[in-house]
């Protein structure tokens, strides 16, 4: 990626990886991708100085979002119908398949407050506390909707009762 | 479709389990959750499919990390990265930030394994206290040396260390002198003192800087004795902490130096430099002759990190967890 740090390549792709996890449309994900950019870009042009870079584009993003969600009534979705089938076909296993299916449906179904955060603390990685800060809310929101969130992930994730902890690998 | 569940763990407990997958407890909670998992399976399970949930969400989405970016986000990408550069002070490392969030870090694994006084940082929590510490440019609430009256710059500046002076330091009565550590030798010179705490005068962060603006910092603080006599040594990319503890008080030096700078520095602190701070009570806290400790040999071998042993096992550990993971609140505005 020519003269960008490893990190930085790392947090960008990552801020993809969460846009497109979170609205599911790869066209809106782009643009909030690099409307994240265009505007963190800004902020440092005007001297600001970012403690945590990472999380600081996170927040921006999801600030975009809030304030995209806020302004528009109808919000198009442009659904990427072979999202699912790209990232299964490599499984031979039925099982496991059947499982991811699962899994991204019900991903796609929690209500978007339990699936920002799954998405930034299990997927991102990010610790409670940056959660909270990208997010507005306080630790204790972030605890109590991972955890109903993945209550919620874990009951759908398989249409058999988990008999033996497989390693999906 | 598939069968639902019900939810099987609620509050409380459902969110301390939560958290313990997540490494977000205290060690005295996280024990307190291995204990009830170790009761309950159901508990032991909701914990394994929390571990499988990740991983599904990893299969899910982590080839959207390799595919390549847009023309228009590849250059957005080299622009960002040219302006963080350029904020920085023209390197690509190191960023203030990820050292001042890294030597935040230590300081208050140090304050949480009782190397610091834990009074130093009571007011505001810890982690945002410390990062205004290293945020602040001398000048600001730090006397600047040579920039306020200058008695005070002679009072707080020695060329001659383990010298005293006598001069009036700031609200201290005439008699009482202040030095403090030289290492000019070394290509720094201080840049600016702060008390860290108004009650403690024995309580100090001293601000170094060399000619390319690197920094260093050395914090003292009265320390508990028992704490024992091992040294903390460390280095993080272009960052280097070293922590000890000596007489009574406990050091910590940080900056963007390498570790042998840091160790001649400490040497310095230890063998050359006795400081006796004003204190409202008269005698309470001495300095003493340092021992011939200096840090020479104390290092254990090994690449970039080595770790103290001395009771401060679990400080250790939070710091590389903290490291890790760069566990530090944001400071962010309204976008």
């Amino acid at each position: 990626m020519g003269e960008a740090s490893d990190e930085l390549c790392a947090y960008v792709t990552s801020l993809r990886r969460h846009a497109l996890a979170l609205v599911r449309d790869p066209v809106e994900a782009d643009e909030l991708l690099q409307e994240t950019m265009k505007s963190a870009l800004s902020s440092l042009r005007n001297g600001r100085e970012i403690l945590n870079l990472k999380a600081y584009l996170f927040a921006i993003l999801h600030n975009i979002r809030a304030r995209r969600l806020r302004d528009s009534y109808d919000v198009p979705v442009h659904v990427a119908i072979d999202q699912v089938a790209d990232s299964l076909s490599s499984c031979a296993n039925q099982e496991a398949r059947a499982e991811l299916r699962g899994l991204l449906a019900a991903v796609n179904g929690l209500p978007k407050e339990q699936r920002e955060v799954i998405l930034l603390v299990c997927l991102e990685g990010f610790r409670y506390q940056e959660a909270a800060a990208i997010l507005g809310v306080p630790v204790g929101t972030i605890m109590s909707r991972l955890s109903r969130g993945r209550s919620v992930l874990i009951a759908r994730m398989s249409p058999h009762e988990p008999v033996a902890l497989k390693k999906v690998k | 479709m598939a069968r639902q569940q019900t939810p099987r763990f609620e509050t409380p407990i459902g969110d301390k389990l939560s958290a313990y997958v997540d490494g977000e407890l205290s060690e005295a909670e996280r024990l307190e959750v291995e204990a009830y998992i170790a009761e309950n399976p159901d508990a032991a399970r909701f914990v394994a499919d929390c571990q499988r949930l990740d991983r599904g969400l990893h299969e899910l989405f982590d080839r959207h990390l390799h595919r390549p970016l847009s023309q228009e986000q590849e250059s957005l990408l080299l622009e960002l990265e040219r302006e963080r550069t350029r904020v920085s002070g023209g390197r690509a490392w190191p960023r203030r930030a990820r050292w001042m969030a890294m030597a935040a870090a230590v300081v208050l694994a140090l304050v949480s394994g009782g190397w610091l006084a834990a009074g130093l940082f009571t007011q505001t929590p810890p982690g945002q206290s410390l990062i205004a510490l290293f945020e602040e440019a001398p000048g600001q609430e730090e006397r600047s040396v040579g920039e306020s009256a200058p008695e005070a710059a002679v009072a707080l500046y020695s060329e001659d260390p383990g010298t005293q002076v006598d001069t009036a330091a700031d609200g201290g009565g005439g008699e009482d002198g202040v030095n403090v550590p030289d290492f000019s030798d070394l290509g720094f010179t201080l840049i600016g003192a702060r008390m860290l705490d108004s009650d403690e005068r024995d309580s100090m962060q001293l601000t170094y800087q060399s000619e390319d603006k690197s920094r260093v910092e050395l914090f003292f603080a009265p320390g508990a004795d028992d704490a024992g006599q091992s040294m903390t040594l460390m280095e993080e990319g272009p960052v280097a902490v070293m922590a000890w503890h000596n007489g009574g008080r406990s050091y910590s030096l940080i900056g963007e130096a390498e570790r042998e700078t840091l160790l001649e520095m400490g040497r310095i602190v230890n063998q050359e430099w006795t400081v006796e701070l004003p204190s409202p009570d008269d005698g309470a806290d001495q300095g003493q002759v340092p021992d011939q400790r200096g840090g020479d040999g104390e290092e254990e071998a090994g690449d970039d990190r080595t770790e103290s042993e001395a009771g401060s096992g679990s400080a250790s550990d939070d710091v590389e967890a903290a490291l890790e993971n760069g566990a530090i609140p944001v400071t962010l505005t309204e976008d």
